[in-house]
């Protein structure tokens, strides 16, 4: 996403193909893991595999996006199929059925594509001063805002935005409680 | 002629170090940098085997590009490519992985589980994959492939040495509680990517 992510087409590919790889590549990674008992050496390269596959074949659905869209993703298409990207499934969570795995694979990918668009759409407007490769009038524009390092920065600010968000959300649901608990005339909960 | 070919390999070592380095400059292998839990001794045991993995994904990606143009020049179109890498990537992995575990157990000696899951998480995460398929749609020979990957691991050490050193200079400033943690880190490897980019002057291909 930090380098690859530099305009909303590219945003929209890169979700789409998260899509299409992670969904797939977590149940299967489940089954082999929990069901079929595989273990992880053996595992872990049989589902890598297959999500690449998937990712190779991404291609036929997010070429429609734009013609040359592969060469705008780069390398960075197929390195969705990274285990990296598949195994929080497995970390901390006890997710041990096949409609859990697929939730919280959705849930991801919602979350992936949010910051993609966001970020992408971003990047777009300030690098190229257009949106979806349509001009935007009186652009300000920022050449630097393709590079890597604009991408680094952009996904800090993205995250600490995200923290904030949360943090906010977790005051206000504890705040929410104390009162209820007021009005009940309850003990306040340490 | 020598002295020239070895000059040429340190090159492509020292661009893939540093002014490709892969997580500076490609954004790969950041998910392997565990913020919190850096420190010197575990970037060098972990750069060995990064460098390892990287240059069997290295030979395996050079490799899979011999095999396509040799065989299927005209058939095997570029989005195709990647699953040939990464299968011979797989196959030689778990041959290597599989001699090894059969050699320790005639020695007697039990490998945790642990250690060859961590091996395994090193070998298919992004650092040894974004090798793989640098040098399978890239245009050099062998040794280039491996001097680049031998760089590519010296870059990891790099970037992990410098998270280290950045979380320690973190640690005793009074950060923002919402930038605290991942956000501050990605701004700072921004600013080293920045820098970085100054020495490379344009953007690498993808």
């Amino acid at each position: 996403m930090v380098v690859a992510a530099t305009n909303l087409k590219n945003g929209v590919a890169l979700s789409l193909a998260m899509a299409i790889v992670l969904v797939p590549t977590v149940i299967l990674s489940l089954l082999l893991r929990q069901k079929l008992r595989f273990p992880y050496w053996l595992g872990t390269p049989v589902w890598t595999m297959a999500a690449m596959f998937l990712a190779s074949l991404s291609y036929y659905v997010i070429r429609f996006i734009s013609v040359e869209i592969t060469d705008s993703l780069g390398i960075y298409l197929y390195l969705l199929a990274s285990a990296a990207v598949v195994s929080p499934v497995f970390t901390g969570k006890r997710i041990s059925t096949l409609p859990a795995a697929g939730a919280w694979a959705l849930r991801y990918t919602g979350g992936f594509a949010l910051a993609a668009l966001i970020i992408s759409a971003i990047r777009e407007v300030l690098a190229y001063g257009t949106l979806w490769g349509l001009a935007l009038p009186e652009p300000l524009r920022i050449s630097g805002a393709q590079m890597p390092f604009f991408g680094f920065i952009m996904f800090g600010v993205f995250s600490a935005g995200y923290q904030w968000v949360r943090r906010l959300a977790a005051e206000l649901r504890s705040f929410g409680a104390g009162l209820r608990l007021d009005e009940e005339g309850g003990e306040e909960l340490l | 002629m020598i002295w020239e070919t070895i000059r040429e390999l340190l090159l492509a070592g020292l661009a893939a170090a540093v002014s490709e380095n892969l997580v500076f400059v490609r954004a790969l292998g950041l998910g392997e940098l565990e913020y919190e839990e850096y420190t010197p001794p575990r970037a060098f045991r972990d750069a060995w085997i990064v460098t390892l993995m990287s240059v069997l994904a290295a030979v395996s990606g050079w490799g899979g590009r011999v095999l396509i143009i040799r065989r299927f020049p005209e058939a095997l179109p570029p989005h195709l490519r990647p699953p040939v890498f990464l299968g011979i990537f797989t196959a030689a992995f778990l041959l290597i992985m599989g001699i090894i575990l059969l050699v320790r157990k005639k020695r007697g000696k039990e490998t945790s589980k642990k250690r060859y899951k961590f091996h395994t998480a090193i070998a298919f995460g992004f650092l040894p994959l974004g090798v793989l398929l640098v040098n399978g749609f890239g245009t050099g020979g062998l040794a280039e492939a491996v001097a680049g990957a031998l760089g590519a691991g010296a870059g990891y050490l790099l970037a992990a040495i410098l998270c280290w050193t950045i979380r320690e200079r973190l640690d005793l400033c009074d950060i923002p509680r919402s930038f605290r943690g991942a956000p501050i880190l990605f701004i700072y490897i921004g600013l080293l990517s920045l820098a970085l980019f100054g020495l490379v002057g344009h953007q690498l291909a993808l």
